[in-house]
C-alpha cells in the first residue's frame, strides 16, 4: 500500500482493526487471525480481504511472524491505542520514501490547490487523470482502477483533506495532519517561528505536502487553510514582521485575516 | 463638529419642515436648486425648460412685463422634493428686497388648520381695517372648546346628512340607502373612526397642526380606508340586511372600480363637511378674501401670496384655488381687487386632482423632482455639509451673518481642528467644512442605500439627524442608523471582515454588534475595500478615524496582517460650483479587487442574488430564514458525504439508518420559517452561519453543485473549516452512544441476540459474563424443532420463544448488529464482504456483558427514537425482556416440582441434598432387578428391557446434572442465568427417568398385589397352612420320590 502498489481494500479502519487483533491474541496462527477478522460465515464474497489488508499492517511494522510462524505484534502498544494514535504513527511512517506510489500521489492532490475543481470527480476525470498520471508516472489504467480509489481514504485519514465521497471531490485543508506534523516536531509552546524554522521542525514526513515551496515561499491550499484555521482556532497566530527577512505566501483568501502573506508563526497551544 | 453647540442646535437646524426653522439657518443650509423644470403658459401652450432657482425667481418676480400681471403659479413634487424649502427661499428673497409695494405673505404649513389660515391673513397688518374683521375673527375662535371625540363624531354625521341630503344622483336612490344603512352601522363607524382612518385624518386638517412627519397627506377617504376583508363583514352579521348588503360589495378581490367610485363620492362632500364642521359657511372665506384685496387695493399694494402647500389646506381647498384664480382686471375690475401673485405648493399627487380644472388659470407649473439634490454628488455633499456647518454654529453668529446680508463668501464656517483628519468639503469661499461624521462616500453610498424618498427632508431624517445624535450621545454605537442598509459591499470584504472580528481578544457577546458596525462602516464610509495605503488609510479612511469610532482592535488586526499598498490621490477636490458636476452616484466607487475566473450566467447569478437577498433579511434585519429547505438538504447532504465516518468510530450502517429516516433534517437553522423543532442540530443566526449559508448558496446557483465559481478556494476553506469545528457534533448525533461504545438500538440488538439463542435452546451453558464472543455473530436462523427441546419446557417458554421468532424485526435486529461491526470501504453499506471492525467489537461485548443484558426505557433517546427502524429494534428487545420474567418463575417452579417428583423417589434424599450419578444407578439397578425377578416368576407386567435401564444408567451423571440445576435455588439468580441454565432444557433431560421411576413404581406395586391375589386364592383352596406355600411340601415330596428312585438305581 504505502511502499507497494496501491490497493483499494487497505482501509485505515481495517488495518488498525487487525493490529488490534493481534495484539489482543498473539502468537494466533494466521488462520485463525483470519477467522476473527474475517468471520467465515458473515463474508459472502466470494474474495477475502485478508490478504492485502494483512500485508499492509506488515509494512507498517505492525505485526509479523514469529518463530514458529505464528502471527505475533511487532510494534508499540501505544501507536494503536485509538483511530487518533494510529493516525498519526502513519503520518510519521508513510511519507520517508519520496519515491513511492502513496507519496507521489498524495504530493500531486496537494500541489494542485484548487485546480481540480472545475472538472469535478477526481476518480473519472479525463483530465485529472491525466495530470496525475503526467505527475507521478503511475499508469492512467492503475490510477482508474485502484490507486485513486485507495488513496482517498488515506488521504482522507491522514488529515489532508475532506473527500466527498459521492461526487467524489478532493477539498484540501490538511489541519489534522498539520497538526501531527506539529506534535512530532519539535516545537515549543509560546515560542515565535519564523515560516522557515516553522516548516524546518515539522515531522519529516511533511514534506509531502512543501513541494516547490521552499522555491517560491508559497504554501499550497490544503497547508495554507491548515494554518488559517490553526490561526482563527487560535491554536497558533500567524504574523507579519515588517522587517522579516523572508515573506511567504499563503494561497490567496480575499476573505481571511490572512489573505497572502505571513512571515511568522508563533504556537499558542501545545499540539497534542 | 462642535459637539457641545450641536447639542443645541440639532433640534433647530433639522426640523424637517423647513417653515419652521429660523431665516439664518435657512439660509446657511440653502443649496441652490439648479434644474428646476418650468413649464410655462405661452398662448394655450406650456413651454417646457429647465432653470435654475435664481432664473424663475426673477422671471416672477423681477420681470417688468410680468409685475402687474394676475399669476398664479403651482410648485409641485412629490413629498419632501424641497417645494417647501423652495417657496421659503423665495420668501427670504422677497422679503429681504427693497421694495414695499406688495404685501408678501407667506401661508404657513405649520399653522394649516382652516381657522389658522384664516387667522393669518387677518393678521396682515395693512388689513387690520377690513369691515367685519371682529365678526371674522369671532368665526375663528368659535368651537374651540368641543372634545375631540364630540367634534369627530360630528365630522362624521355630517358626511351622513350630506349623503341623505344628496341630489346628484351620482349613486342610484338604493345605493345611497344602503350606504347610508352602511355608515349608521355601529361596527362600521368605529372602524372609520379609529386612529389614522379617515375622520382621524379629517379632524386633524380642521383642528391642529398635524404633528406626523408625512405633512403632505391628504385628508380624505382611501379605497384601502372603504375596502373590508371578510373578518370584518362577518362581525356585521346582526346588521341591518341593505348595511350587509353594502358591505358585501365593499368586499377585497371583489370590483375595485365600484370601491373607487365610493371613495370618490364620499370625498366630493370632504370640503362641505369640513366647512360645516368648523362652523364656517359656503363663501365665507372667498368673502374675507375679497375683502382683505379690496382693502390692499384701497392702500396701492399688491399681494404676493406663498402657500408652502395647498394640499394641507383640507376644507377651503376649493375656495382658496377660486379666490386664487381670481384676477384683478377684465370681468373682475369692478371688485377692485389688488394684484395678486401667488405662488402655491401642491404635492404631484394632489395636483393631479385640480389640475384639470384649473389649467386654463395657471401661470406656471413648476416641478421639482425627486433626488433632484442628489442628482449632482458635489450638491449632495455640500447639502450634508452646511446642514453640519450650521448645527456646529451658535444661532447668533449665523444671524449676524443673515443680518448683514447672508452674503454666501461670508458665510461663517466652524473650524473642525479636532475632526481635520476627516472628508472635508471646499466652498467657494475656500473654507472647508467637516464633514465629519461623515465621508464623501459615507453620504453619496448613504443616500444611493435609502429606500425612503431620497428627498431633502429624508436625507435629513434619515441620515443626517441620526448620525449626528449617534455621534453626540453614544460615538462607540456609531454608526448604528445603518446597520439594517444595503450595501454593495463584496461578500469577500464582509467575509474578512468577520473572519478579523471574530479573531479579535474582545467578549464574544460584542462580536456580533462590533462587526456590524463595522461592516456598515466600511459599506458606506470607505472605497469598499480592506486595502490599507502608505498614507494611513484604511478603504481610503484614515485609521484614526476608525480609532475614534472604537474600531482601534481591528485597525491593530488589520494593519498587522495586510501588504501595505500605496496610496491613489484623489483626482480633484469637491468645491462649491455654480454649474453642475456630472453625477457620480449609484455608479460603484471602486470595482472589485477579485479578479473572478470562471463566468457566471446572469440567471444563475440573479438566483444567487435572490437567495442572498433572504439571508440577508434573515440575519441583519432578523427575519425569517424562508426558501431554506434546498440549502439546508444541501449542506446536511455535505456533511454526511464528506465526514469519513467510520473513521470517526460511526459505523456506515447506523450512519445510513440515521440518513434514511432524518434526510436533510440533520442541520436547521434559528428562526427558518417552518419545522425547526424536526431538525437535529439548530445553527444559530451568527455570522458564522450566515456565511455558512452563502457559501452553499454560492455551491448551488453559482457553481450548479459544484465548487466550480468565483473564488471558490476562499469558499472551501471556510466549508471545511466549518465542518471541522462541527465534526464533533454531527458524530456524536450520529453515534449517538453518548458515555457508551454502542448506540442503545445496537445494544439491544445484541442482548436480543442472547435471549433468542437461549430461548431456543442453543445457547452455552456458562454465566452470563462469560458468553462467547461469537454469540453474537452466528445468526439463529430458525426456531427449535428437535424433540428434545420441544418437551420440558413450561407454556410460557414455548410462548416467549415463539414470540422472538415470528416478530418482523427479529431478523433486523441481529442484521443490524451484524452491519454494525463491518468495517465497508467507501459507501458500500450492502457490501457482501466483512470485515469485522474488532476493536468495537470487543468493547461492544464488555458493555453488554456489563448491562446483565438488561434494557431501560430511557436508553434510547430522542434522536434514534426519532428513527423507526432504531425504534423497532429496540422495542423487540424491550418486550422480550419484559416478558422473561413471568417465563423464569414459571420454569423454576415447574424444575421444582420435577425435582421433588423424582426425589420421591429416593429415600433420604431431600431437595437440598445432591442426587449423584451413583443413586440413580443404584436406583435403576433396582429396577432392573425387580424386571429380571418379574420375567423369572412370569409375572404378567409390561417389563422394561434391560438395554434401556442401562441407557439411563449411562446418562446418569446428565441426569445427576439436570438434577442438580432443577433443584438449584434460583431466588438470587438474575433472569438471564436461570434462562441459560434452563436454555439446555433440564426437565426435559429427567422428565423420560421420571416416567421410569414412576412405571417401576407401579410395577411393584403391581407384581405384590398379584402375589397377594394368588395367595388368597389357595388359602381358599385350603391348601394355604401355617403361613406356608402348600405347593412348597408337593414340590419337596416330588423331589424326594425322585430323588429315592435314582439311588436304587
Amino acid at each position: 500500500m504505502f511502499f507497494s502498489p496501491i490497493k483499494t481494500e487497505p482501509i485505515p479502519e481495517r488495518v488498525f482493526s487487525i493490529s488490534k487483533i493481534v495484539l489482543d491474541k498473539a502468537p494466533i496462527d494466521e488462520k485463525e487471525l483470519e477467522h476473527i477478522l474475517i468471520p467465515s460465515e458473515l463474508n459472502t464474497a466470494k474474495t477475502s480481504y485478508f490478504r492485502p489488508v494483512f500485508d499492509t499492517a506488515v509494512e507498517l511494522g505492525l505485526i509479523g511472524y514469529d518463530d514458529d510462524h505464528k502471527v505475533v505484534f511487532t510494534g508499540d502498544k501505544n501507536d494503536i491505542k485509538s483511530l487518533k494514535e494510529f493516525r498519526r504513527f502513519c503520518n510519521s511512517k508513510v511519507f520517508y520514501d519520496s519515491t513511492t506510489d502513496f507519496y507521489k500521489m498524495i504530493s500531486c492532490f496537494l500541489s494542485v490547490n484548487d485546480e481540480w475543481l472545475q472538472y469535478g470527480s477526481v476518480t473519472t476525470s479525463n483530465e485529472i487523470i491525466r495530470m496525475i498520471n503526467k505527475e507521478t508516472d503511475i499508469s492512467s489504467l492503475k490510477l482508474e482502477k485502484d490507486v485513486i480509489l485507495g488513496v482517498r481514504f488515506w488521504i482522507n485519514y491522514l488529515g489532508f483533506g475532506y473527500f466527498q465521497e459521492t461526487d467524489k471531490i478532493f477539498l484540501p485543508n490538511m489541519y489534522t495532519a498539520l497538526k501531527d506534523f506539529m506534535a512530532l516536531g519539535d516545537f515549543e509552546k509560546g515560542q515565535e517561528y519564523s515560516i522557515e524554522d516553522f516548516l524546518n521542525n515539522l515531522h519529516s514526513g511533511s514534506a509531502v505536502a512543501l513541494k516547490n515551496a521552499r522555491v517560491s515561499q508559497t504554501l499550497n491550499l490544503a497547508m495554507s487553510n491548515a494554518l488559517r484555521l490553526m490561526h482563527d482556532n487560535k491554536e497558533i497566530e500567524l504574523k507579519i514582521h515588517l522587517d522579516s527577512e523572508k515573506t511567504w505566501h499563503l494561497f490567496p483568501n480575499e476573505e481571511h485575516e490572512f489573505t497572502s502573506d505571513v512571515t511568522h508563526v508563533v504556537i499558542k497551544k501545545a499540539v497534542k | 463638529m462642535n459637539i457641545a453647540t450641536a447639542r443645541k442646535r440639532i433640534g433647530q437646524v433639522l426640523r424637517i419642515d423647513s417653515i419652521d426653522s429660523t431665516d439664518s439657518d435657512f439660509l446657511a443650509t440653502h443649496v441652490p436648486f439648479r434644474k428646476i423644470v418650468v413649464n410655462t403658459r405661452s398662448g394655450n401652450q406650456f413651454e417646457e425648460a429647465n432653470r435654475s432657482e435664481e432664473d424663475i425667481y426673477k422671471e416672477i418676480f423681477d420681470n417688468a412685463a410680468n409685475r402687474e400681471q394676475h399669476q398664479f403659479v403651482i410648485v409641485e413634487g412629490s413629498s419632501g422634493a424641497g417645494k417647501s424649502h423652495f417657496i421659503r427661499w423665495l420668501y427670504a428673497n422677497l422679503i429681504n428686497r427693497e421694495d414695499d409695494s406688495d404685501v408678501v405673505l407667506l401661508i404657513r404649513r405649520s399653522d394649516n388648520t382652516l381657522k389658522g389660515t384664516i387667522r393669518q391673513l387677518l393678521d396682515i397688518k395693512e388689513v387690520k381695517e377690513i369691515a367685519n374683521i371682529e365678526a371674522y375673527e369671532r368665526l375663528v375662535k368659535a368651537n374651540q372648546a368641543i372634545t375631540e371625540a364630540k367634534f369627530k363624531s360630528t365630522i362624521y354625521h355630517r358626511f351622513i346628512v350630506e349623503i341623505e341630503n344628496d341630489s346628484s344622483e351620482t349613486l342610484s336612490s338604493i345605493k345611497r340607502k344602503k350606504l347610508i344603512a352602511l355608515l349608521n352601522n355601529s361596527i362600521f363607524q368605529d372602524r372609520l373612526m379609529s386612529a389614522g382612518g379617515p375622520i382621524e385624518r379629517i379632524y386633524s386638517k380642521i383642528t391642529s397642526s398635524s404633528t406626523n412627519v408625512d405633512l403632505d397627506s391628504i385628508a380624505q377617504f382611501t379605497p384601502e380606508d372603504l375596502t373590508l376583508d371578510v373578518d370584518f363583514v362577518n362581525q356585521l352579521e346582526d346588521a341591518d340586511k341593505k348595511a350587509r348588503d353594502f358591505a358585501n360589495s365593499l368586499m377585497e378581490d371583489n370590483d375595485n372600480e365600484f370601491i373607487q367610485k365610493i371613495t370618490d363620492y364620499i370625498n366630493s362632500f370632504v370640503e362641505t363637511v369640513i366647512q360645516s364642521s368648523a362652523g364656517i359657511e359656503p363663501g365665507d372665506f372667498e368673502q374675507i378674501f375679497k375683502e382683505i384685496r379690496r382693502e390692499l387695493k384701497r392702500k396701492g399694494k399688491g399681494l404676493i401670496l406663498l402657500v408652502e402647500d395647498i394640499t394641507s389646506f383640507t376644507g377651503i381647498n376649493q375656495a382658496l384655488l377660486n379666490a386664487l384664480v381670481t384676477g384683478h382686471t377684465g370681468s373682475n375690475a369692478a371688485d377692485n381687487l389688488c394684484r395678486l401673485i401667488s405662488v402655491v405648493g401642491t404635492t404631484s399627487e394632489y395636483y393631479r386632482q385640480f389640475r384639470d380644472n384649473y389649467k386654463d388659470r395657471i401661470t406656471k407649473q413648476i416641478t421639482i423632482h425627486d433626488g433632484a439634490i442628489g442628482e449632482n454628488s458635489n450638491d449632495l455633499i455640500q447639502f450634508v455639509a452646511k446642514y453640519l456647518n450650521a448645527v456646529s454654529l451658535e444661532s447668533e453668529v449665523l444671524d449676524e451673518w443673515a443680518k448683514n446680508g447672508a452674503y454666501s463668501e461670508e458665510m461663517p464656517v466652524h473650524e473642525d481642528k479636532t475632526h481635520d483628519y476627516w472628508d472635508s468639503f471646499t466652498l467657494v469661499s475656500k473654507k472647508k467644512i467637516s464633514l465629519f461624521p461623515f465621508t464623501k462616500n459615507a453620504i453619496i453610498n448613504l443616500y444611493s442605500a435609502m429606500t425612503s424618498q431620497k428627498t431633502p427632508r429624508y436625507i435629513l431624517r434619515d441620515i443626517v439627524e441620526p448620525a449626528i445624535n449617534e455621534v453626540i450621545y453614544d460615538i462607540s454605537a456609531f454608526p448604528r442608523f445603518c446597520i439594517g442598509w444595503r450595501s454593495s459591499i463584496s461578500e469577500t470584504v464582509e467575509n474578512r471582515i468577520g473572519n478579523i472580528v471574530s479573531s479579535l481578544k474582545i467578549p464574544d457577546e460584542a462580536k456580533a454588534d462590533y462587526r456590524k458596525r463595522l461592516v456598515a462602516f466600511m459599506s458606506f464610509w470607505t472605497n469598499k475595500t480592506l486595502d490599507v495605503t502608505d498614507d494611513g488609510c484604511i478603504g481610503g479612511v484614515k485609521t484614526i478615524a476608525f480609532m475614534e469610532l472604537a474600531f482601534g482592535d481591528f485597525v491593530a488586526k488589520l494593519t498587522s496582517t495586510a501588504t501595505i499598498k500605496s496610496s491613489i490621490k484623489p483626482q480633484k477636490e469637491d468645491i462649491a460650483t455654480e454649474e453642475p458636476i456630472p453625477s457620480v452616484i449609484n455608479k460603484p466607487p471602486i470595482k472589485p479587487t477579485i479578479v473572478e475566473k470562471p463566468l457566471i450566467d446572469d440567471k444563475s447569478q440573479k438566483e444567487y442574488d435572490s437567495f442572498k437577498e433572504n439571508v440577508i433579511a434573515w440575519h441583519r434585519d432578523g427575519g425569517k430564514l424562508i426558501r431554506f429547505v434546498q440549502i439546508r438538504n444541501e449542506i446536511s447532504s455535505f456533511v454526511y458525504d464528506s465526514i469519513n465516518w467510520q473513521q470517526e468510530g460511526v459505523p456506515l450502517d447506523s450512519k445510513k439508518l440515521f440518513m434514511d429516516s432524518i434526510g436533510g433534517r440533520l442541520v436547521g437553522f434559528e428562526r427558518q420559517d417552518q419545522a425547526i423543532e424536526k431538525c437535529i442540530i439548530i445553527f444559530p443566526d451568527t455570522d458564522e452561519t450566515y456565511q455558512l449559508l452563502l457559501c452553499f448558496g454560492k455551491w448551488i446557483y453559482l457553481g450548479k453543485k459544484s465548487w466550480n465559481f468565483p473564488d471558490a478556494a476562499s469558499a472551501i476553506y471556510f466549508a471545511t473549516s466549518w465542518l471541522e469545528r462541527n465534526k464533533e457534533k454531527f458524530v456524536n448525533v450520529i453515534k449517538n452512544t453518548a458515555n457508551s461504545a454502542i448506540p442503545a438500538y445496537i445494544k439491544a440488538a445484541m442482548i436480543e441476540q442472547v435471549y433468542k439463542k437461549a430461548m431456543n435452546g442453543t445457547i452455552e451453558d456458562v454465566k452470563p459474563n462469560r458468553i462467547s464472543d461469537e454469540t453474537f455473530l452466528s445468526k439463529e436462523t430458525t426456531k427449535n424443532t428437535l424433540p428434545s427441546f420441544s418437551k420440558g419446557h413450561s407454556g410460557s417458554w414455548y410462548e416467549l420463544n415463539n414470540f422472538i421468532f415470528n416478530d418482523s424485526k427479529n431478523d433486523e435486529s441481529y442484521l443490524s448488529s451484524i452491519r454494525y461491526f463491518n468495517l465497508i470501504q467507501g459507501n458500500q453499506a450492502n457490501s457482501s464482504n466483512y470485515v469485522l471492525n474488532y476493536p468495537l467489537y470487543i468493547d461492544a461485548i464488555k458493555e453488554i456483558r456489563k448491562s446483565d443484558y438488561i434494557l431501560e426505557d430511557n436508553e434510547l433517546n430522542e434522536t434514534e427514537d426519532a428513527v423507526k427502524d432504531k425504534r423497532e429494534i429496540f422495542e423487540l428487545t424491550l418486550k422480550t425482556i419484559s416478558k422473561v420474567h413471568k417465563v423464569v418463575e414459571e420454569e423454576t417452579a415447574l424444575a421444582r416440582n420435577t425435582a421433588i417428583e423424582v426425589l420421591d423417589f429416593f429415600d433420604n434424599i431431600d431437595i437440598e441434598d445432591e442426587l449423584e450419578a451413583s443413586d440413580i444407578r443404584s436406583m435403576l439397578n433396582d429396577i432392573s432387578g425387580f424386571y429380571q425377578k418379574a420375567y423369572e416368576a412370569g409375572i404378567n407386567i409390561g417389563i422394561v428391557p434391560k438395554e434401556q435401564i442401562d441407557k439411563y444408567k449411562s446418562e446418569a451423571q446428565l441426569l445427576a446434572e439436570a438434577m442438580e440445576k432443577l433443584q438449584r435455588d434460583y431466588s438470587c439468580e438474575k433472569d438471564i442465568a436461570v434462562l441459560i441454565a434452563f436454555s439446555s432444557n433440564p426437565v426435559g433431560c429427567v422428565l423420560p427417568f421420571l416416567e421410569l421411576l414412576k412405571k417401576a413404581l407401579s410395577d411393584v406395586n403391581k407384581a405384590n398385589e398379584m402375589m397377594l391375589n394368588e395367595k388368597e386364592t389357595l388359602t381358599r383352596k385350603g391348601s394355604w397352612n401355617d403361613s406356608v406355600d402348600p405347593r412348597f411340601a408337593e414340590r419337596r415330596d416330588g423331589f424326594e420320590n425322585l430323588f429315592s428312585a435314582f439311588e436304587e438305581v
